[in-house]
């Protein structure tokens, strides 16, 4: 049988082709000696290659850091606020002599001798720095009497008593085996005229924020793990727009949210959503020179994935039965399924592609930066409607396709409260 | 300059190797001298144009100098780097798929060739027909034809079916032999 004209053609090629080499260039090498990287130490080189690992640990990191420092906010409020309980004296006592460094704070000195607590004098005063060291062996008198303390010092010792400290800064070179430093009440203020210790804590931490005084208040029997923590399911639909089509689409998905609060105006949340997009985008007809036909362009698919983000919450507003958030966090997107087709179509034939990734393929710790609203309108005790509406910019580029997306997520679910009541 | 079976197994190609596994500039700057022509052989057969080809051969060396650790001396090298160029190419492919605009001629007429004119075919010439195939053609052609992939083998690699497969394959033959023929004309005319 004769040979055919494209086998022979092909047959030539491949004669040729297995033959040839083109002549080395000195111009190529140069080209890529410049591309070619710079020894990377291994430090930078473990950065870089888990670098959105590490950007997620550090805002867990950075969000753990902020709930423990407002946790010991409060707690210090708390502690500044109880009176002295005879528990306290007695544990007082009980405790070895130790250096107290109290510093610009507004604060008494409690002494007390023996245990037997009888009748306790009050007399709060400011002072600015303490200084006790060892057990009370001489006439404190002697140290504490400056010229500017407010009140008189107690005659006695004999008894558990506030003893005025000072109004200024001044080194207390003391001697005392039972001391503690009490800050000032609310007597202390009408005394001395000038703020409280908690008033002035909160005032150096305060950011102005309607209700923020709530982010620091920590309720009375307040327990973060029997709060009022909240079960979300929610419906999603959402609007995207891809920057690399130049398209908006439309998608939607599912899903579910725990909530715990920090504090009674802030709350963290982590979920799960199960998203699908799809898209389609024509582009047509495309003049191309030198053909007689016009080309149409079809690029379509369909991606699915989970999402899973986390986010911290502000209540900023709260009137009866309802509450409007501000949250911000990220989202870790998980790929599942993406089904990507592009067509070419000319003069009315097509040329069809597809593509079709397995799942589990595409991990992306660090896929979006998301701000929300919520609006909750409480149904119930214990049911309330949650609406929200999310910005998620994403940081990386999505799918076999490489979408650079901006999506504007809509949220509504049902939320139930469980744990102690608000 | 040809890259010869005994060059890869004599002592100073093993030296080259063992300084580029170590990241010695020189030795990479001398295994590139070696393989440049090899590599840049494959490049053209999937690229539209110089430039692209040597960007795909660029690509391939940088694998090739951060991969050689990985490979066994024992093995064949040149089978190795020939691997990592065809991937690379794909890569390209996939990359570029999406902003893959080229078009197919469907040829009105099928004439057959001149006989002589495709015994005289030489390199510059065919490379030129190749790089003016649209780039699904050129891919497949050259891995079908070239490489010895198979249709399923190609279906996979570039994200396409068997059935577009054997259409490109069919079609890019089609288009060389009408490339050849117009050539012909041409040259005849003139």
């Amino acid at each position: 049988m004769k040979e055919s004209i494209d086998d022979r053609i092909t047959k030539r090629i491949r004669e040729v082709m297995q033959q040839y080499e083109p002549d080395y260039s000195p111009q190529a090498w140069e080209k890529l000696r410049k591309q070619m990287p710079v020894p990377v130490f291994w430090l930078k080189r473990v950065l870089l290659k888990y670098k959105y690992w590490f950007a997620g640990v550090g805002i867990v990191g950075v969000l753990l850091v902020a709930y423990k420092v407002t946790s010991l906010t409060a707690s210090d409020n708390n502690s500044a606020n109880d009176p002295i309980t005879s528990e306290s004296v007695n544990q007082i006592v009980s405790e070895k002599s130790k250096e107290v460094i109290y510093s610009k704070k507004v604060a008494a000195l409690s002494i007390s001798k023996d245990s037997n607590r009888r009748e306790e004098e009050n007399i709060s005063l400011k002072g600015t720095t303490v200084l006790v060291t060892d057990p009370l062996q001489v006439a404190y008198q002697d140290y504490i009497q400056p010229e500017n303390a407010i009140a008189e010092m107690p005659e006695s010792i004999e008894r558990n008593v506030i003893i005025p400290v000072f109004t200024e800064e001044i080194s207390l070179g003391y001697q005392c085996d039972i001391a503690q430093l009490i800050p000032m009440r609310s007597q202390t203020e009408e005394i001395s005229g000038t703020k409280s210790l908690s008033s002035e804590r909160t005032s150096k931490s305060k950011f102005q924020w309607p209700e923020l005084n709530s982010i620091f208040i920590k309720e009375e029997s307040y327990d973060k793990f029997v709060g009022p923590n909240k079960l979300a399911v929610f419906y999603s639909p959402e609007f995207l727009r891809s920057n690399s089509l130049k398209s908006l689409g439309a998608s939607h998905g599912i899903g579910i949210s725990f909530e715990g609060p920090i504090r009674t105006s802030i709350s963290l949340s982590a979920g799960v959503s199960y998203q699908s997009i799809n898209f389609h985008k024509t582009i047509s007809p495309i003049k191309v020179p030198e053909s007689p036909d016009d080309t149409t362009y079809i690029e379509s698919g369909n991606y699915k994935y989970l999402e899973v983000p986390v986010s911290i919450n502000f209540k900023f507003f709260e009137s009866s039965g309802s509450q409007v958030w501000l949250g911000t966090g990220i989202s870790s997107i998980i790929f599942l399924k993406q089904d990507y087709s592009s067509e070419t179509i000319i003069g009315g034939i097509s040329d069809q592609s597809a593509f079709s990734a397995k799942g589990w393929e595409n991990v992306l710790p660090l896929a979006s930066l998301n701000l929300g609203l919520y609006y909750r309108f409480q149904l119930s005790g214990r049911l309330s409607l949650n609406s929200e509406v999310l910005y998620k910019y994403h940081l990386v580029r999505l799918g076999y396709n490489s979408m650079k997306l901006d999506r504007f997520n809509l949220q509504i679910g049902l939320v139930y409260r469980f744990g102690r009541e608000d | 300059m040809r890259i010869k079976g005994e060059q890869e197994n004599s002592k100073d190609f093993n030296k080259v190797l063992k300084g580029c596994s170590r990241g010695n500039l020189k030795a990479q700057e001398d295994l590139f001298k070696l393989y440049y022509g090899y590599v840049m052989s494959i490049a053209l057969r999937f690229s539209s144009c110089h430039d692209n080809a040597l960007e795909i051969a660029n690509d391939s060396f940088l694998k090739i100098f951060m991969k050689i650790k990985s490979h066994q001396i024992d093995k064949e090298f040149k089978a190795w780097v020939r691997k990592i160029v065809v991937n690379t190419a794909i890569d390209y492919y996939r990359k570029d798929k999406k902003n893959n605009m080229e078009i197919s001629i469907e040829i009105a007429y099928d004439e057959p060739a001149d006989e002589s004119v495709i015994d005289n075919l030489n390199a510059e010439e065919i490379i030129k027909l190749i790089n003016s195939l649209p780039m699904n053609y050129r891919y497949t052609f050259s891995l079908f034809e070239i490489e010895g992939f198979s249709h399923n083998e190609i279906a996979l690699q570039l994200g396409i079916t068997e059935s577009t497969s054997r259409s490109n394959l069919t079609r890019a033959k089609k288009m060389l032999r009408h490339m050849i023929l117009i050539n012909s004309h041409y040259e005849r005319v003139n």
